[in-house]
């Protein structure tokens, strides 16, 4: 039976070793790309999609050989957020787990057709077991352990961890006793804009209106600031522009003098190129090119004797002028913003899109009445702003009914998703729930606010929020100290540690959290990840990684059996060694 | 020694039993609705609006109706943040009161209901230095062993009245 089977083709097919060499060749090619992959779709993404897959998709794929063939000088387009997150096309390369299953496969069957178990082979059969259970210990790792994070500065106190990368909406209900019933609704699910129903909901349907993967929410204010950034962004293009002609001014002058020697010049050329270069690296006011424009003409006619009036000096140069004028006019918008921002401040809540358009429009009236008269480009750069803003707004308007959060912000920005695994994705929502086909309202929900907010029915409060999904801990940890040493006279980091109360019904004890010694309770370890600075650069925040990995104990049996198999086949061998020695000198 | 036996048999249905659970395990799971039942979280009261903290705070709300305009903050420092008496004056100094002295403290320093028995809070009224108006602060300073937690709520008087009860009563949760 046992030789039939071995002479099965399939059977030879799966002991071979050209299929060995294959998958190992394979597992090089994913292992190449996915580390590729990495930068343009950030580390989880891309070990989800090349080493925790069947297959690697054709995005991941596309995303990897772009990276590589970037890094050999082709200027191929990088693969974009929306394609990462968007469809993922056709399987085109094996993944991960389906050359971790076929190598595991071609090792079980090889030792079935090739190995004999003997006393003198027992040694390496039991190193190969070793092997194995480390290798089905690591997978089984990667499925099981799931990994999150506490985050906390002096004084918090904590009873769960957040996940890396996943967030939840939440419907949360006082229960009696003193507790809260929650239901926790999986972003992707907002995401698939799947309709929600749950008994533990009450008859209350979510249904997601709109989603953004990472975004901003504004007020109105901020919604100006928004056009005042653009705005800016085109005033430094031009500057650019004059930039770029002084440029050519200096360098000409320079060439002239090169010919034409004259060393008092040149040392003042010199210094004026200086404060050139000083004040490109910089943000000016208009007062301040003006000026550099005014001592580069002053440096021509001194260089090449023009005359005040000539327009070959670069501030009468009607291209310069023009330019000038442009950035005068952003310059002008900035200040309308202001007024206008000014205008909309905290006196635009709830409001709607037409209340909001009426602003734009009564601002431009109100304008026409500013003290000392509004100019003629005063109320056309008033009146392109409102339109811009008007456009802006209903971009971004959201329309929310319930809730304070919405209610304060009016608008959305999306922005571009993050994949570096130290940023995170901000996603919003708009929702709305219905109870018994009677709609309750839309709700903007954002990960950007902590802020719980109310919906009120039949009688009973619900809190709701989008929040980092947390995975709650039978005990509670409070941080009462960091610490952030480093290296004498270098920014090296040398010790992060965190000392936390551990406190359940049983204990209360402290603990010194730092590299090597990680806190272990629970079935979880917590490891000291990272420590964050505030704003005034002291040590304000500690984060602890949380592994809780129910396969932990693979490792250290795998790596026990190995060590034993190595041993029965080293002893076997020297006291055989030892036989023979003292049998010859019988 | 001899061989145990020529050959192993082939472990078929380990094997089988082996792969298909690495295909199941494998197959991504689609994320469902969890419901789980937690302790009361701790939450401010309704009418508590949101706002950024600023400099060393770790939390603001504004409250804001009618009467005017107050916020609430909580700060926590490290041992006892300067001591009572320091952030008492120092508290006073902002609506513009005289400095007390150590033996006055006991006086205006009350403990609070709910809090630990270091707890203090001062209630004090007079002209904020920032707004030139006529602002009550309520404060409340709790210290333990490392660290001092302290919870502030300020503005105009009424607000602050209406406010307070709500304030005090969030405060043995607020951490």
């Amino acid at each position: 039976m046992a030789l039939a089977m071995k002479d099965n083709p399939l059977f030879k097919f799966f002991s071979s070793l050209r299929l060995t060499v294959v998958l190992l060749a394979l597992s090089l090619i994913i292992i190449f790309f996915g580390t590729m992959a990495q930068e343009p779709m950030g580390l989880n993404i891309a070990v989800d999609r090349y080493f925790k897959s069947w297959f690697v998709d054709q995005v991941a794929m596309e995303a990897g050989v772009i990276k590589t063939a970037q890094l050999f000088g082709f200027q191929w387009p990088p693969v974009t957020p929306e394609q990462i997150l968007g469809d993922r096309g056709w399987p085109v390369f094996p993944g991960g787990y389906l050359v971790g299953t076929l190598l595991l496969l071609n090792l079980l069957t090889a030792h079935y057709a090739r190995f004999e178990l003997s006393a003198k082979k027992a040694g390496i059969f039991l190193t190969h077991i070793g092997i194995i259970t480390l290798l089905l210990g690591q997978l089984f790792t990667d499925i099981l352990q799931v990994e999150s994070f506490v985050s906390m500065e002096r004084g918090d106190r904590r009873n769960y961890s957040i996940s890396f990368d996943d967030n939840e909406l939440v419907f949360m209900h006082p229960m009696k006793g003193g507790s809260n019933r929650v239901v926790s609704i999986p972003e992707q699910m907002l995401k698939n804009k799947t309709s929600t129903e749950h008994p533990e909901l009450k008859e209350l349907k979510i249904e997601t209106e709109r989603y953004w993967v990472n975004a901003k929410p504004m007020t109105a204010d901020q919604l100006i600031d928004l056009d005042g950034e653009t705005q800016k962004e085109l005033r430094n293009k031009v500057l650019e522009q004059v930039y770029g002609l002084i440029n050519t001014r200096i360098t000409r002058m320079e060439e002239y003098l090169r010919e034409n020697t004259n060393a008092e010049r040149r040392t003042e050329l010199t210094g004026l190129k200086a404060i050139f270069i000083e004040q490109r690296a910089k943000e000016v006011e208009l007062r301040q090119v003006a000026d550099l424009l005014g001592r580069v003409g002053e440096m021509e006619m001194g260089i090449y004797g023009y005359q005040q009036t000539d327009s070959k000096i670069i501030f009468n140069d009607s291209g310069v002028r023009n330019l000038i004028v442009k950035i005068r006019s952003y310059d002008d918008q900035g200040t309308i913003s202001s007024l206008f921002k000014v205008a909309v401040k905290d006196r635009f809540i709830e409001g709607s899109l037409d209340e909001f358009n009426r602003y734009a429009d009564d601002f431009l009236e109100k304008i026409k009445e500013y003290p000392g008269g509004a100019g003629e480009n005063m109320v056309k750069n008033t009146r392109s702003l409102s339109e811009r803003i008007k456009v802006k707004a209903k971009q971004h308007y959201i329309d929310s009914t319930q809730g304070k959060l919405g209610n304060f912000y009016r608008f959305v920005r999306p922005l571009s998703p993050v994949f570096d695994q130290n940023d995170r994705n901000l996603p919003a929502a708009l929702i709305k729930v219905s109870k018994g086909g009677k709609e309750l309202g839309k709700w903007l929900v954002t990960c950007s606010s902590d802020f719980q907010q109310s919906l009120e029915v039949d009688g009973e409060t619900w809190k709701i929020i989008l929040r980092p999904q947390r995975n709650y801990l039978d005990f509670n940890l409070s941080l009462v100290d960091l610490k952030w040493e480093k290296y004498q006279g270098t920014e090296i980091p040398k010790n992060f540690q965190s000392r936390v109360i551990v406190e359940d019904e049983e204990e209360s004890r402290t603990v010194d959290i730092y590299m090597n010694n990680p806190l272990r309770k629970g079935g979880q370890t917590f490891y000291q990840y990272q420590m964050n600075q505030n704003q005034l650069g002291a040590t304000a925040q500690t984060v602890l990684q949380v592994v809780k990995n129910p396969s932990w104990l693979t490792a250290y049996i795998g790596c026990l059996i190995v060590a034993l198999g190595l041993i029965y086949q080293f002893l076997y061998h020297l006291v055989g060694f030892a036989r023979k020695r003292r049998k010859a000198a019988v | 020694m001899r061989p145990i036996n020529g050959m192993i048999p082939f472990p078929k249905i380990l094997c089988l039993g082996l792969l298909t659970s690495v295909g199941f395990l494998g197959c991504e799971k689609a994320k469902q609705i969890k419901v789980y039942t937690i302790p009361t979280e701790p939450a401010p009261p309704a009418s508590w609006g949101f706002a950024s903290p600023s400099g060393p705070e770790k939390a603001r709300f504004t409250i804001t109706d009618t009467n005017g305009t107050a916020s609430v903050s909580m700060t926590v420092l490290q041992g006892d943040g300067g001591g009572l008496l320091e952030n008492v004056n120092r508290w006073r100094g902002q609506l513009g009161l005289e400095k007390l002295e150590e033996k006055a403290l006991a006086d205006v320093a009350n403990p609070v209901k709910g809090l630990s028995k270091e707890a203090r809070m001062i209630d004090i009224t007079g002209i904020s230095q920032r707004t030139q108006i006529e602002s009550r602060l309520v404060g409340v300073i709790v210290t333990s062993k490392e660290l001092t937690w302290f919870y502030k709520l300020m503005g105009s008087p009424l607000v602050v009245e209406e406010a307070k009860e709500g304030f005090l009563d969030y405060l043995p949760q607020w951490r």
